[in-house]
């Protein structure tokens, strides 16, 4: 069998259901056998590599279960636009794995020719909004395909704001036609830390363009440079998912309707059934939400 | 100008004094306070990627040492690329410029050379080693004529520390040898190898490594070591899959 034959097994979109992001201490579970989760995530700056074993893994369980590329570099929002060089690596991954997705975020991390390793704040401007769309329409384009968009957590915000960040999101998703990846533990961050109502920001963002879901945990962290302004929410991605962002999932899936839904996790990775058991917990909130639209329908 | 703004930002990021920047970029900053979180990140991150590249040293000198290392080392050189595991090539000579490390622990540069390399070859271009059947088709007149590449995951690291017996210790509270190690670092499949090579037998790949023709490189193994037996080199490098290929000059 040629290597063009053992790539079409597992083509085509990503389901609605909930998936996994895959992390290294899971990956000989996953290439021992298929794991009961709809699909996995991957972080794309961690296989743009030459060769060895990481990728063979990587096409192995691409053939079981379908992958998404969730990008952490591009750094869309960089005033100084994006690296083609960095393009092109992330095209011929593309052009290897055939992700049913590809995603990034409405944030910065290249400046001066440096990679910052975070996903840094923009201020809501309409300069940074034209570079945002600049930057998306050379990735669309680079790549050959839509990219989905995801809204990110922050700590600090820029004044004088020109618009909300929902509204900055979605006159980026309207100007380019790239689609939105919802990451609701972001707003559950976001809203504590800046002091704005989750719920209008649900309401603010173009829940038809919703592409996939994002749901993870997060840290309370006393600031210690703090003037009783109360915690800071740290979105690190290395807790169990909380009852007030399962609450936002529920929300935004009764508006948006079932769509593919992630349990992210990065730091203090938990053994691989804790972390599948949040994911049927995720599951459960799709099945739920398909079946309220069904009757819905009935009693419409 | 957001250009401004981020420059400014990269700028406070990678200092270590801790102030909370009011304004960045002309634009006015709410809870700058916060900034600290931004600042931590990045260090912490960078890191982590630079520990997992760098395990021996990370517990051989321990956490604090290696934190101290590892946030200098971050705040002077970020990374240029996206890909983590591309981050941290320089940190042997970063290292090396420290004098409270090196002071104490001078054979610190050179494990790191070791451990970059080692992380090289995880990463590089996979490729079928050249096996000995493939050298049997030669007519014994093209010897003269060979010239043998190195697989592409190879890499030789040569200290006149024992850096190959530091690589895997446990502690620096064992004895050491007195003398230097020279090594061959080597991905022939799936798994890195540290492989420990006599004097000759380095002085013959690196030769290999530039280009040299097999007697040249024969020439070079036999100035540094003269008992240097290319036969058993020859039958032992076959064996492990340091060649990729050949050319007949």
């Amino acid at each position: 069998m040629t290597a063009a034959h053992t790539r079409v097994d597992c083509l085509g979109p990503i389901p609605a259901t909930a998936g996994v992001g895959l992390r290294h201490p899971h990956i000989d579970a996953f290439q021992e056998r298929r794991q009961p989760v709809g699909w996995v995530e991957v972080h794309s700056e961690n296989y743009l590599v030459p060769g060895g074993p990481r990728m063979r893994v990587l096409e192995k369980i691409r053939a079981d279960l379908p992958v998404s590329c969730h990008g952490v570099g591009l750094s869309l929002g960089s005033a100084e636009g994006l690296d083609e060089d960095h393009l092109r690596r992330l095209r011929s991954l593309f052009d290897r794995i055939e992700p049913g997705l590809v995603s990034e975020h409405v944030s910065w991390s290249v400046a001066g020719g440096s990679y910052l390793n975070d996903l840094l704040p923009l201020p809501y401007t309409q300069e940074a909004l034209d570079i945002l769309c600049r930057n998306i329409d050379r990735a669309q384009e680079a790549f050959g395909r839509r990219i989905l968009i995801e809204n990110p957590s922050s700590y600090l915000a820029f004044a004088p704001a020109e618009m909300t960040e929902w509204a900055f999101i979605a006159e980026a998703v309207s100007r380019t036609g790239c689609g939105l990846l919802l990451d609701v533990n972001n707003i559950h961050v976001s809203a504590h830390n800046h002091g704005f109502d989750a719920a209008e920001y649900l309401a603010g963002v173009p829940g038809e363009a919703v592409g996939e879901i994002h749901i993870a945990g997060h840290a309370e962290c006393e600031n210690p440079e703090n003037s009783g302004a109360g915690p800071v929410l740290i979105d690190d991605h290395g807790h169990p998912v909380i009852e007030p962002v399962w609450a936002l999932l529920d929300a935004a899936l009764r508006t948006i309707g079932p769509c593919p839904v992630l349990v992210e996790r990065d730091m203090n990775i938990p053994p691989l059934e804790d972390l599948l058991a949040e994911a049927a917990s995720a599951q459960r909130a799709l099945d739920a939400c398909a079946t309220d639209r069904t009757l819905d329908r009935h009693v419409a | 100008m957001l250009r401004d703004l981020q420059a400014e930002f990269r700028a406070g990021l990678l200092t270590s004094e801790e102030t909370a920047p009011g304004r960045l970029g002309g634009a006015g900053v709410i809870g700058p306070e916060r900034f600290w979180i931004y600042r931590n990140n990045y260090v912490a991150s960078l890191k982590s990627a630079l520990e997992a590249t760098y395990p021996a040293i990370a517990r051989l000198i321990g956490a604090e040492n290696f934190s101290f290392l590892a946030h200098a080392y971050s705040r002077r050189f970020p990374p240029a690329e996206p890909s983590l595991h591309a981050y941290g090539g320089g940190f042997a000579d970063h290292v090396a410029g420290i004098e409270a490390a090196v002071g104490d622990l001078p054979f610190l540069p050179d494990l790191a050379r070791l451990e970059w390399a080692v992380n090289e070859a995880y990463f590089a271009a996979d490729a079928e080693p050249l096996i000995a059947e493939q050298l049997a088709a030669l007519a014994p007149g093209d010897y003269a004529r060979l010239r043998l590449a190195l697989h592409p995951t190879a890499r030789l690291v040569a200290s006149v520390y024992p850096v190959w017996h530091l690589w895997d210790a446990e502690d620096l509270a064992n004895d050491f040898p007195a003398e230097g190690d020279c090594m061959l670092v080597l991905r022939p499949g799936d798994k890195v190898d540290v492989i420990l090579l006599s004097p000759g037998d380095h002085a013959f790949l690196s030769a290999l490594a530039d280009g040299s023709l097999l007697g040249e490189a024969v020439e070079a193994a036999v100035a540094a070591e003269p008992g240097f037996d290319l036969t058993a080199s020859l039958a032992a490098h076959l064996e492990r899959g340091t060649f990729a290929g050949f050319d007949l000059d």
